[in-house]
């Protein structure tokens, strides 16, 4: 038979008790068929055996996470014959008790649904956030309640934590009753689930004709389609291929910068001595001689573990330009133009510490990226235990947070690369060339290749090499700067580690310091190159 | 069946899949189509690193979880489906740039500067403006086991020796002014090119595929035009360093004394090192 089990959890006096009461209350959970309600905690409060009589509900307790197992439903199943179980469980238990016991047939788990007091929510993190991180990690939807006597700010914090835990679930904050509507949304007996279903079928059948077309462009060879996708193909996998290493080490760095690394000792790098911040985030990236792809996690990390932003947002900017295989490189592609490559690595500062000065000023609504109160879980999203302690199971929880990064990074490398391929294949050069000889249209223009083209720092120069016979040289120099800190693949990176507005902001930001700055480059250039 | 979590169980799938595909281009030495040689380690580095993060995901696997979503992960196997059903093109026309005309004299860039070469020949070039079809020339053969015949004071230039023989030459011209050499390359036209004029070019690339660019000098012979775009030639030429006029600039032009047709090399790109 069919048993839907809903889940009611949150810690000791989070109000689990009176919310399902108040369920039964507004008929959320409708009187007729027969109701088991599985009550795992004693709570302060209780039920009244008269009401839930009524409504032909059933109470059963548990005092211990072991009687939960199938056994345990069988029999209840077979006993009361439901067709709902209504689980108030026990705070401290973990739900993954309940998710590994193998149901009945028939029998699933519809929606957990979890409870939190907001005035309690920051010390119980603080000392027990594994427990509760577990069983949050887990919800369809988190309420809140309680939060009256705190700052908005406060509020904010939890529902960033919250999101750190749990992407997914819904976050609601109530002040009084719940809307019916909401409730009903979990509670409600659900059919089965078509919507699902559908996706799926739409999946498989999106697979199939992407294969049919690329079949079919190959047999019927269609020169010209075949053609355009080979190239556009090739030039994709080339930057995955290319970025991969470098994400890797971005999130190894991020993820042991995460673990390894205190807040503290981090921010008071940068901020011991006041001017000495942002010349060091300058120098920083002397030492991190990677692609590109490899900042965006690295610095998401910074901030949130504290650093202010303006040092962070010039190490990101900084460090592609004094690398010092970008700079040997710019050396390699205007071979006797050592001036050059003194002008790439001086602007590229230039603007990095600009655009870090000044960035504060754009965004002011706190931390683009919010700092949270639990250390163990971060904005990857919950991890799971480690099997060891100590060393071995901070390692462990490295890899893993590692390779939780990757995936989230990874979806922004693939976007970028793919629409920059296209684009790259797609539009032609010649379209930019008749600005070739505008001061003030140059510039502008090479912003917008730079922007196109994402490649990485390294090749950046070879390419602005070519754009160096046609384009004033002050225009190529701001291609070869902006580049690195303009792209497409890497703003969409950003994207991964910061809030949107903000990355909309900078790209913002730097399009006009670019431009304004190297229109200066290409007048000042005329006279003198 | 045992319940596990089903994200972890697809993130877990996807890293093999990549591994899979990583180590199948390594070992066959595709991935040179692809990347640079220099970051052929950092790949083998990914695919160690991903194999121990998937490693360490089992027991996180093992925990099941409630309610996962998979769909996100769609955007991973896009690429993967196409980087295993088409292969790298090769072709070098089809790389250095689609979208542009392909004739030797093309109208509608009137809206040019004064000069009519949009880009210099003579040093690299950013991929934009061949996109000619090429009938690809002779079939692959084998390795060097071609036999090439090099007439006395001419000097054969090796796929291995071409870029830094480029670069010296392109840098130094003065000092290879009437020398003799024998180069494969091949046929790389753009537009506002003579009749008689092509480049025969190798593709280098510094990073990866995106930033290919051809390497070549501007080669004037009478009979150009009997050669298509994409075709593989040797070419046994004197160096002259003139005055080109649409460029603007003094350069090596070569002066070819004959023309042979080449096999296409087992390996087509030329990789800068620095």
């Amino acid at each position: 038979m069919e048993v839907q089990i809903d889940v009611v959890t949150g810690f000791l006096e989070s109000g689990k008790t009176s919310f399902i009461q108040s369920l039964l209350e507004r008929d959320v959970i409708a009187a007729g068929r027969p109701t088991v309600l599985l009550v795992c905690e004693e709570g302060l409060e209780e039920y009244d055996p008269e009401q839930l009589k009524a409504k032909n509900i059933t109470l059963v307790t548990a005092d211990d996470p072991n009687t939960l197992n199938q056994t345990f439903f069988q029999n209840l199943i077979g006993t009361h014959k439901p067709h709902r179980i209504l689980v108030e469980y026990n705070g401290t238990w973990k739900i993954g008790s309940l998710l590994k016991i193998k149901l009945p047939d028939g029998c699933r788990i519809n929606s957990i649904v979890g409870l939190v007091d907001a005035s309690t929510f920051e010390t119980y993190m603080s000392n027990m956030s594994r427990m509760m991180a577990e069983q949050l990690a887990n919800c369809d939807v988190i309420f809140v309640n309680r939060f009256e006597e705190l700052e908005p700010e406060q509020a904010d914090i939890i529902r960033r934590s919250l999101k750190n835990i749990n992407r997914k679930a819904e976050k609601a904050f109530f002040k009084n009753r719940i809307p019916k509507n909401i409730l009903k949304r979990y509670f409600m007996i659900a059919g089965p689930s078509l919507w699902k279903v559908a996706k799926g079928f739409l999946v498989v059948f999106l697979f199939w004709a992407v294969v049919m077309y690329f079949q079919a462009v190959q047999a019927l060879a269609l020169e010209n389609q075949y053609t355009f996708l080979q190239s556009v193909n090739t030039i994709f996998i080339s930057i995955l291929l290319q970025a991969i290493p470098f994400v890797l080490i971005g999130v190894f760095t991020s993820s042991i910068l995460q673990v390894f690394v205190s807040d503290t000792l981090l921010v008071r790098l940068f901020t011991k001595h006041r001017l000495l911040g942002a010349p060091l985030a300058v120098v920083l990236g002397v030492f991190f001689p990677v692609c590109d792809c490899a900042m965006a996690p690295v610095v998401a990390r910074m901030v949130r573990k504290g650093v202010p932003l303006s040092y962070a947002v010039t190490f990101l900017l900084a460090a592609p330009v004094v690398n010092p295989v970008v700079i040997w490189s710019t050396l390699y592609a205007f071979p006797g133009q050592p001036r050059i490559v003194l002008l790439r690595v001086v602007w590229g500062i230039l603007v990095a510490l600009i655009a870090g000065l000044l960035i504060p000023l754009l965004w002011k609504k706190g931390l683009p990226v919010q700092r949270t109160i639990i250390d163990s879980t971060c904005a990857s999203g919950y991890i799971g235990d480690s099997s060891s302690e100590g060393f071995r199971g901070k390692l462990e929880i490295l890899f893993r947070h590692a390779g939780m990064e990757f995936f989230n990074v990874g979806r922004y490398v693939v976007a970028g690369a793919l629409i920059s391929s296209v684009l790259q294949v797609l539009v032609p050069k010649t379209a930019l060339l008749g600005t070739a000889q505008n001061v003030v249209l140059a510039p502008l223009a090479m912003l917008v290749a730079a922007f196109l083209m994402s490649v990485c720092s390294t090749s950046n120069a070879f390419i602005a090499r070519s754009f160096s016979y046609t384009f004033p040289i002050g225009s190529v120099l701001g291609f070869m700067v902006m580049g690195p800190m303009l792209d497409l693949k890497n703003l969409l990176m950003l994207m991964s580690g910061f809030r949107r507005g903000f990355v909309l902001r900078l790209a913002g930001l730097l399009a006009v310091i670019g431009w304004i700055g190297f229109v200066t480059a290409t007048i000042a250039g005329q006279g003198v190159l | 069946m045992k319940k596990i979590n089903g994200e972890v169980l697809l993130q877990m799938i996807l890293i093999a899949v990549i591994d899979a595909f990583l180590v199948g281009l390594l070992v066959t030495g595709k991935v040179k189509n692809y990347i640079h040689p220099r970051l052929i380690l950092y790949l083998w580095f990914a695919v160690g690193a991903l194999a121990v993060i998937a490693l360490l995901m089992i027991p996180v696997m093992l925990q099941p979880r409630h309610k996962v979503s998979l769909f996100p992960y769609l955007i991973f196997v896009f690429p993967l489906l196409t980087g295993f059903i088409l292969p790298p093109t090769t072709d070098m026309a089809q790389v250095a740039g689609i979208g542009t005309g392909k004739t030797i004299s093309s109208p509608g860039l009137s809206e040019q500067a004064p000069q009519n070469l949009q880009d210099t020949v003579s040093q690299l070039t950013f991929p934009e403006q061949e996109a000619s079809q090429s009938s690809s020339s002779a079939p692959e053969s084998g390795e060097s086991a071609e036999k090439v015949d090099v007439p006395d004071g001419v000097t054969l230039i090796t796929d291995d020796e071409y870029l830094d023989w480029y670069m010296d030459v392109y840098e130094n011209p003065e000092k290879y002014e009437g020398k003799q050499y024998k180069i494969k390359g091949t046929v790389f036209r753009m537009d506002g090119f003579a009749d008689n004029e092509f480049v025969p070019a190798r593709m280098a690339m510094v990073c990866c595929a995106a930033d290919l660019a051809a390497a070549g000098f501007l080669c004037r012979a009478d009979d150009a035009k009997k050669w298509n775009d994409g075709d593989w030639i040797w070419v046994t030429a004197t160096i002259k360093v003139e005055f080109e006029k649409n460029m603007g600039e003094t350069m090596p032009i070569l002066y070819p004394s004959s023309i042979e047709p080449a096999e296409k090399p087992k390996e087509e790109w030329v990789y800068p090192t620095y």
